[in-house]
């Protein structure tokens, strides 16, 4: 095998105003013909500003200033600016995370491929070109590709236009493809089908690739050999498989084990304590050594060197990794046996939410003709008819991808926006039409904490008049300062961040005080919008942990509403799957994901990946869902999710399946549910 | 990151209290704009003081003088002293700018409130009601209002502040419906805020400050409208002086002497050009997101 | 898209019925009796009452904005009190002349300004585009009348090598130009800075955007991904913003006619305000308030048929 990549000792530097920081350090790695380089670390560690350096695209602020990027044996360090450009698209090609707006909005699709095809090819006629565009764009599943490359891109979804862009990097058969972040945009469905593409591309043309990305599940099932980074250093390198069974590093084996996952439940999740140093003021010796657990004086005092282990490199003390090998990733607390969270048994009589046949319909603006022609626009099917029950003591997961509409469910049942149909019903009493004036005390036993920490708290308000509004508007006496303490110190803040606009808190600290605030009238019901959206793994790990103690201490009644499974799996007991608007499963969450009754929650689990290299190779049961979510708009008749099923029946097509039970406390709205063996 | 260590002195710790000023000062255009401002507060305070003679002063024995010492910048065609008229105009581009822009920007306020918090029918309402005065160059509307009213220097508030609500209201809408979009809204009617409550408290606090720049930033073009209307006679009347007046009665002599024009064009051009320099600094510095097109 | 441009063409529709009726609002909000204040203290009963009857003062409201816009859409805008010739011929005479002015103001501004937006986005933070940056600002900050002035100073007066008033003979084209240039600059000016600063900023914000970024990462020339790829959609905007500004100066243009003596809708509404004429004041609002909207409407349409966004409707999926 070839040497396509050869990095030497790269180091990157950027001007800001605050100074010269030095964003990558020291970075050695190669990439091999053909094989699948995974970077992995969290946000902040480099791994976009070496993708970038390494196409020599740097943002005008960043300068390359020590080390070498071989290509096939030459410097691009060196390059001239031409020269590079002929590298760039047609030997190492790109794509980038935002597939959004990674195309001009005003050309369309062919003559943006044709541009990109004419600039590395030279004495080929349109018509010549045209045709390897098309077939690209058929080989990476556009339907009716021959009449879609003259659409623009605002007429393509945002996973066609990605598979567009993946289209137009690997045109040319370039030897090597870097991917920052493809699919960290994309819900989880269609991530499993870029990836399985990627794959296929691969296979198919040899390419080599660079898989950068957060996310250490994607990285183990795709990966031949990964690079840890983190504050701007490669911490860990080498085989994929190695480091994931058996990481040498502390940051590695934090990682992991912060990584929640449903195949082991635990009590708690590891997280890491401290934050990620600041670039500009990096502390002495080993970047990592505040963090770590195996930290020793030396660590503060000396930087440590890159140390052979069994095939890794490793960025640390001889002795430390020593003591690291051969021990297994310890997930801190006792592992619970595979089984539903230990709570008390649901009464029926202890219903504390519950909705029926809830509806919820978004329709646009009416324009005045169109209304007195009764020609309404089509309404967005948020929830399309939903019968939930939520019992008091329950951490119910609502899990679902774009469309399902679990935020809207959410917002619905909190009375945030007006329901369109159906009844809502809180300890037992009707709040379904309620007018403000008698909402207002249910509202304090009734809270949200909203998924963008930032643009729920209103930012020319400091933490502590957040806190304490919500006792003025009640109409509650309390004493401010007593209070705000109290408050902060539950989600473990320290009495400083109270005088501090949100704008001036980390990620994590502004969804702690959301938190704080949703807690502060004492509610018996939370709901937690995408509690850890936007957080990197080990300052999520600490959120959910919180989460879990908090509803211990005060009994509180979740309702979680999250895409992601893993995260579902830690920190609820029951779970619901929706699916353009409607609700297709509902049971206790072990059994849901032991035994998923519905084939679009099969299809979710299938699609998980797993920090595990080793489950890669079981995905014979792998399932894979074609197409995409329709509008919901324009619900599929009968069974909305019977075009992409892959057991669907003729008669799914006819008539909507209800919820119905199939074990003591399993719901599956489905004609032909998995678990009965009527496949 | 790390504070650049300051000099203590009085003029440093008078920035550290302004730090909104200081760093205006620090730009070179946005210092030279301040200035400007400045001594044009200063003329506009101390008129009195500073003009040298009566701008109403008529002298039939120096009819259109060239500058000399006497008359620093010569007489118009009655006599009167360039020097002084154009010292005393700056007052009345006072009168006529602020009060404009206030009232315009309180009415637009208010409508562009209640259209984008109401939404509904009361939004298209006000919008379409806004776009037609929007239809009206504010030149039309001016020459109408003159016809109909006269001119004088209330007319012109009244027509110039007219003829701006709409701009504010169309902003103001646009701030509101993307304070609106924003999750503190819901967070505040989900702790049970009242209506009122979220517009006093959330909204308001969090559009003024574009609003504010907004205006300031129309500033230089509501005096040069001003002195337009002046000139064409349609504002106020003699003997007031106002720039465009002073503009009016050079141009009628234009062929004689070079100086009224020379001096008022060059005022009114510098004015409008600190105004601008001072208005965009500001907004640089406050809130860069904002130098963008106006909102629609 | 045709669908796109009905919506549009009914509201204008709209808009302009507003306007007329906002016009005839102030009518009736003015103090006293109506017809005396447009005539003044000196005129007779008789022409009092023939003024009420030529303005359907007497009538219901709903009658009088009826009439006037029924009427006016067919160009009828009644005779000219004094003389006693249509109305609308004062007009026609002379449209022509401010049509020109305002067209190639807006030509030499987009001729001048563009070009220099552009160069100042390829070569940002440079000295020329600092000067460029100052001269600008001074461009925008001085007024058109004021650089009319100036310019008729300068180039009239002193030098006398350009006229100073009137439009000059029509059927002579170089001196119809002639007439034309220092007017058509002072209007321009103003503009040209805009417009520089427009075009550079549309420019720069774009070239940071994310698809220039992948153009780049695909290895495509920088001249193609400037001139084609980041102007077209630089322009998008600049379009939009022309299109509006081609109405502005119509009412710009007043002032300029007025100090450079041409014949023109200005010249004409300005002598019917100092005549307190009101009724031509009034069909010249509408007039010009017609024309305005109606390229308000241009530019929306020529926005939308640049932007295939908004041509073909909401886009397919989410």
């Amino acid at each position: 095998m070839a040497t396509l990549f050869d990095v030497r000792n790269l180091e990157v530097k950027y001007h800001t105003r605050a100074g010269v920081i030095t964003a990558v350090r020291d970075i050695s790695f190669d990439v091999q013909d053909g094989e699948i380089l995974g970077i992995v670390g969290e946000s902040g560690c480099g791994k976009s500003t070496v993708a970038s350096a390494m196409m020599r695209l740097l943002p005008p602020n960043g300068r390359i200033s020590r080390g070498q990027i071989l290509f096939k044996g030459r410097d691009l360090c060196t390059m001239r600016e031409d020269e590079l450009r002929t590298l760039r698209g047609s030997e190492i090609s790109v794509i980038f995370q935002d597939p959004m707006t990674g195309l001009n909005p005003v050309f369309d699709v062919q003559s943006q491929m044709l541009d990109v095809l004419r600039a590395h090819t030279r004495g080929q006629t349109t018509p010549s070109l045209r045709q390897r565009a098309l077939q690209m764009l058929e080989r990476v599943g556009i339907p009716d590709a021959a009449e879609r490359i003259h659409y623009y891109p605002h007429q393509f979804s945002g996973g066609m236009r990605q598979r567009i862009l993946i289209a137009m990097a690997l045109m040319s058969h370039p030897a090597v493809l870097i991917a920052d972040e493809p699919t960290s945009a994309l819900d989880v469905t269609l991530e499993a089908q870029i990836l399985e593409l990627i794959r296929g591309l691969r296979a198919e043309l040899g390419t080599a690739i660079i898989y950068i990305s957060h996310d250490l599940g994607v990285i183990a099932q795709l990966c031949d050999r990964v690079v840890v980074m983190y504050a701007g250093q490669i911490v860990e390198k080498g085989d994929c498989a190695a480091i994931f069974r058996d990481p040498r590093h502390p940051y590695t084996r934090a990682l992991l084990a912060a990584h929640p996952s449903h195949r082991h439940n635990v009590e708690r999740l590891a997280a890491i304590p401290g934050r990620v140093p600041d670039l500009t003021a990096l502390p002495a010796g080993c970047r990592f050594a505040d963090r770590c657990e195996y930290a020793e004086p030396l660590c503060h005092a000396q930087e440590p060197g890159y140390v052979l282990s069994d095939g890794r490199q490793v960025l640390c003390h001889a002795g430390i990794v020593e003591r690291i090998a051969g021990t297994q990733v310890a997930k801190a607390g006792t592992p619970v046996e595979a089984g539903p969270l230990v709570l008390a048994q649901p009464q029926v009589a202890d219903v504390l939410v519950a909705t029926e046949g809830l509806q919820t319909y978004f329709r646009d603006r009416v324009g005045m003709i169109a209304a007195l022609r009764h020609q309404l626009p089509a309404a967005v099917r948020a929830v399309d008819g939903v019968n939930i029950h939520i019992h008091r003591g329950d951490s119910v997961g609502l899990v679902g991808e774009s469309g399902s509409g679990k935020t809207t469910l959410g917002k619905t049942i909190l009375r945030l926006v007006n329901s369109t149909n159906g009844r809502i019903l809180f300890d037992g009493q009707d709040i379904t039409h309620l007018d403000d004036g008698s909402m207002r005390p249910l509202r304090s036993r009734m809270q949200m904490i909203f998924q963008d920490p930032y643009s729920s708290l209103s930012p020319r308000m400091k933490v502590s008049s957040l806190l304490i509004e919500p006792f003025q508007i009640q109409g509650i006496r309390v004493d401010p300062r007593e209070k705000v303490s109290e408050l902060l110190a539950m989600v473990g803040l320290a009495d400083e961040q109270a005088d501090k606009y949100p704008h001036e808190l980390s990620g994590g600290q502004a969804r702690r005080v959301g938190v704080a605030r949703a807690l502060a009238l004492r509610p018996e019901f939370l709901v937690a919008d995408e509690p850890t959206s936007g957080l990197d793994v080990s300052v999520a790990a600490s959120i959910l942990n919180l989460l879990k103690d908090l509803r211990e201490k005060l009994g509180l009644t979740y309702l979680i509403i999250s895409h992601s499974l893993n995260i579902i799996g830690f920190v609820s007991n029951r779970m619901g799957v929706m699916y353009l608007g409607r609700l297709v499963e509902f049971g206790p969450t072990a059994e849901i994901y032991e035994h998923p009754a519905h084939p679009y929650t099969e299809a979710l689990l299938a699609a998980i990946s797993e920090p595990d290299p080793q489950m890669r190779d079981s995905q014979g049961r792998r399932v894979l869902l074609q197409g995409e979510i329709p509008s919901p708009k324009n619900p599929p008749p009968g069974c909305p999710f019977h075009p992409r099923c892959q057991y669907a029946r003729p008669d799914c097509a006819r008539q909507r399946p209800e919820l119905t039970a199939i074990g003591p406390d399993h719901l599956v709205a489905c004609f032909y549910p998995l678990c009965l063996g009527t496949r | 990151m790390e504070s650049v260590s300051r000099p203590s002195s009085l003029s440093a710790r008078l920035l550290d209290r302004v730090p909104v000023l200081g760093q205006i000062l620090q730009r070179p255009l946005g210092a030279l704009g301040f200035v400007i401002v400045l001594v044009f507060v200063v003329v506009t305070i101390f008129a009195p003081l500073i003009a040298p003679y009566d701008p109403a002063k008529q002298d039939f024995k120096n009819l259109l003088t060239p500058p000399s010492r006497v008359h620093i910048l010569g007489t118009d065609y009655v006599g009167r002293d360039t020097f002084s008229r154009i010292v005393y105009g700056a007052r009345v581009a006072v009168e006529a700018a602020f009060p404009a822009v206030s009232i315009a920007l309180f009415f637009g306020l208010l409508l562009g409130m209640l259209a984008g918090y109401t939404g509904g029918w009361v939004d298209g309402a006000i919008l379409i009601l806004v776009d037609s005065i929007h239809a009206f160059p504010m030149m039309i509307l001016a020459l109408v209002m003159v016809a109909l009213l006269g001119p004088s220097l209330t007319n012109v508030v009244i027509i110039i502040a007219f003829a701006m609500i709409p701009g504010y209201a169309r902003v103001t809408r646009a701030q509101v419906l993307s304070v609106k979009e924003n999750d503190f809204v819901e967070a505040e009617l989900n702790l049970g805020a009242s209506t009122a409550r979220i517009i006093v408290r959330h909204v308001l606090p969090n559009i003024l400050g574009p609003l504010v720049i907004l205006a300031a930033m129309d500033l230089p073009g509501v005096i040069t409208f001003e002195a337009a209307l002046s000139f064409l006679g349609l504002g106020v009347q003699p003997p007031t002086p106002s720039w465009g007046s002073i503009l009016s009665d050079g141009f009628r002599n234009i062929f004689i002497t070079p100086w009224p024009i020379v001096a008022s064009g060059l005022t009114l051009m510098v004015t409008t050009l600190g105004f601008t320099l001072f208005g965009e600094t500001l907004r640089d510095v406050i809130d860069p997101r904002l130098s963008g097109t106006k909102g629609i | 898209m045709f669908t796109y441009i009905l919506k549009r063409l009914g509201m204008t529709a709209l808009v302009l019925l507003l306007s007329m009726v906002l016009l005839s609002l102030l009518v009736q909000v003015v103090p006293g009796d109506a017809a005396v204040v447009m005539l003044g203290n000196r005129a007779t009963p008789e022409q009092i009452q023939k003024a009420r009857v030529l303005m359907d003062l007497d009538q219901p409201f709903y009658v009088q904005v009826g009439r006037f816009i029924w009427r006016a859409l067919r160009g009828d805008f009644g005779n000219d009190w004094y003389s006693g010739r249509p109305i609308i011929d004062y007009f026609k005479d002379v449209f022509w002349h401010t049509f020109v002015l305002a067209w190639a103001s807006l030509g030499l501004a987009v001729f001048l300004g563009v070009p220099l937006g552009v160069y100042s986005a390829s070569h940002p933070n440079s000295l020329p585009d600092r000067l460029l940056a100052v001269l600008s600002i001074s461009f925008i900050t001085l007024p058109s009348y004021v650089a009319g002035l100036f310019l008729l100073l300068l180039f009239a007066v002193r030098l006398k090598v350009l006229p100073a008033t009137g439009v000059g003979n029509p059927a002579d084209l170089w001196d119809y130009a002639r007439h034309l240039i220092l007017p058509a600059t002072a209007m321009a000016i103003p503009w040209v800075g805009y417009l520089a600063r427009l075009v550079r900023s549309s420019l720069l914000e774009v070239l940071n955007s994310n698809y220039i970024r992948v153009a780049r990462a695909f290895g495509l020339r920088n001249r193609l991904i400037f001139y084609k790829y980041a102007l077209k959609n630089a322009l998008i905007p600049t379009v939009a913003v022309l299109g509006m500004g081609i109405g502005g100066m119509m009412g710009g243009a007043m002032i300029i006619e007025a100090i450079f003596a041409r014949p023109g809708m200005g010249t004409v509404m300005l002598n019917a305000v100092s005549a307190r004429n009101y009724p031509i004041v009034r069909a010249g609002s509408f007039i010009i308030s017609l024309l305005f909207i109606l390229s308000n409407l241009a530019a929306d349409i020529s926005y939308s048929w640049l932007d295939p966004r908004i041509q073909l409707g909401q886009g397919r999926r989410r």
